[in-house]
């Protein structure tokens, strides 16, 4: 058995599932965000219980900062409404906009940051994408998207950046890797000014 | 009759500690040295308070044996820091809609006249400054008022204790604390009724070769003995720890309202603990009755999260903060959600 997972950093970010803690692991190492920890709540459904489990957890009460993320799938609205009703569900502060950390006099200050495309709906991968738009091999998944369109075989839309995403990183010299290993792997720039404000939100406290 | 919030105050190690939301299964975590086990004496000590003896009770639990260097120490430690200056105050709110609050303070008789005691520094108890009284004083929202009090003079201690007080029957489980007679008393009484099969079926769940538990006198004594599924019945003295212990809690569970339990997994293997954990929640759902139990073992909380209702369950996780303590509380489903995210919850 492998033990138990205090918390340790003062502050925390919580992300979707494995992929999304490597990825903001690797996003928020390589951005010089420090005595910053990742957790994954196991998937959207599982938030709220994990949420109100999180205050339990050995080391939770050093915690100045807490950032939930969630992808925004059909809305960004939606999502951020849920995440806000899980933090109310667990006691913990809960923020007024989003993307903005949530004062509370005591415990931590609370933030929800909705990864989602340009449409605000989507995924982590939506914003990845925009950050290799750049790259040579988009104009090819485009036309793969293009193919597919017009055979009828596109997935939802919401889930359309997933599938770009995948195309892509089928494009690497290692193709195969999950978005959070691609990431480790060096195909992605830290730096790129679409991860502006979950760093800044993270590291500063501060999205603007 | 159930605790739905339990709040002691300048008790022991505690400034102010307060459990809400209490369940039918209620879990105490925390480190070392936290409070877990002063919580369970709290409420031993707000359901016993009619009879002072339960302060003696669980001092020989603490330390092992009935013996007491100084029995006036066993006393002047309910209060927090010794320093009785600041009343004990133990509170829990039932399940019936009312709120029974005892006090425990400590006063100086001198030759008649009663003077709330200064301090612990000032108080030479069967010296010079005469006895000085130990008071529990009971009330509750139903307007019931009862005092229980005990005399600590140079003579020794005196305890006159309170009739038919209104509070749960309490009993607290820890190792290698049993009484082998009252217990085999408590199981001729069920065998008698038709009524031991939850007894069987509580040590089943570490041994699933017993067919039988009965008491047999041996040399004008009754002692409780095992049958196993073959061989000769066997001394419940020799059997494991665990299964001592199924039998002691399952027999607590079964006669009273509240059961405290100190670190369960002591002497059960971590196969059985899920199973003990439903046998404990079946118990308590028959009987009526709450239990509260510490423990430090990963193992047991995780077998918690298994074997228990959600609705059922409640963790408390004691935690030192600034010099206090503080209580973090998580229910059932968010108890299952941090095993299975591994969470540390001890």
């Amino acid at each position: 058995m492998t033990a138990p997972l205090s918390i340790s950093g003062r502050v925390l970010v919580l992300g979707e599932g494995r992929d999304e803690q490597r990825f903001f692991s690797w996003l928020l190492g390589a951005t010089g965000c420090a005595d910053v920890q990742v957790l994954e709540y196991g998937g959207k459904n599982n938030l709220g219980a994990f949420l109100k489990a999180l205050p339990s957890v050995t080391g939770f009460s050093n915690v100045a900062r807490l950032v939930v993320t969630r992808d925004a799938d059909e809305s960004a609205a939606s999502a951020f409404q849920s995440a806000c009703s899980g933090l109310r569900s667990a006691g913990l502060p809960v923020p007024t906009e989003l993307g903005v950390l949530g004062g509370a006099d005591a415990g931590p200050r609370v933030a929800v940051h909705i990864l989602c495309g340009d449409e605000g709906l989507g995924a982590l991968e939506d914003v990845v994408l925009r950050a290799v738009a750049g790259d040579p091999a988009t104009a090819c998944v485009d036309a793969l998207v293009a193919c597919l369109a017009d055979r009828g075989a596109l997935p939802v839309r919401h889930r359309l950046g997933k599938a770009k995403l995948q195309a892509w990183l089928a494009s690497r010299e290692r193709p195969g890797l999950q978005l959070g290993e691609a990431a480790q792997a060096g195909y992605l720039d830290a730096t790129s000014a679409v991860f502006g404000d979950l760093v800044r939100l993270v590291r500063d406290g501060d999205a603007q | 009759m159930n605790y739905e919030t339990f709040t002691a105050v300048s008790f022991r190690c505690f400034e102010r500690v307060t459990l809400e939301g209490l369940a039918r299964v209620n879990l105490l975590t925390g480190q070392n040295n936290v409070g877990k086990t002063a919580l369970l004496e709290a409420i031993a000590v707000h359901a016993g308070f009619a009879d002072p003896q339960v302060v003696v009770d669980l001092h020989g639990i603490r330390s092992g044996g009935d013996r007491v260097g100084d029995p006036h120490d066993v006393w002047w430690w309910l209060f927090r820091h010794r320093n009785a200056e600041a009343p004990v105050r133990l509170q829990g709110a039932f399940d019936d809609r009312v709120t029974r609050t005892v006090e425990i303070s400590a006063r100086q008789s001198r030759r008649g006249a009663v003077a709330p005691v200064a301090s612990t520094s000032t108080v030479t108890t069967g010296g010079a400054a005469g006895p000085v009284e130990i008071v529990f004083g009971y009330s509750d929202s139903a307007s019931k008022e009862s005092t229980a009090v005990v005399t600590l003079s140079r003579g020794g201690v005196t305890m006159n204790p309170v009739q038919n007080a209104d509070m749960p029957r309490t009993a607290l489980v820890s190792t290698g604390r049993t009484d082998p007679i009252e217990e085999a008393g408590l199981v001729s009484r069920a065998i008698e009724e038709g009524d031991d099969g939850y007894l069987v079926e509580a040590v089943r769940l570490v041994d699933d070769r017993v067919a039988r538990v009965f008491p047999l006198v041996k040399g004008g004594i009754p002692v409780l003995y095992v049958q196993m599924d073959a061989g000769p019945p066997i001394p419940l003295s020799l059997l494991g720890e665990g299964c001592r212990r199924m039998v002691t809690l399952a027999l607590r569970m079964r006669t009273n309202d509240v059961v405290l339990v100190d670190e369960l997994e002591n002497g059960v293997h971590h196969s059985a603990l899920e199973r003990v954990w439903r046998g404990i929640e079946r118990l308590a759902q028959a009987a009526g009755t709450q239990v509260f139990v510490t423990t430090h073992s990963y193992e047991c909380i995780r077998a918690a999260a298994h074997g228990l209702c959600a609705g059922a369950a409640r963790l408390y996780r004691f935690e030192r903060r600034d010099g206090g303590t503080v209580v973090v509380a998580a229910d059932g489903e968010a108890l299952r959600a941090a095993v299975a995210e591994g969470l540390e919850v001890r």
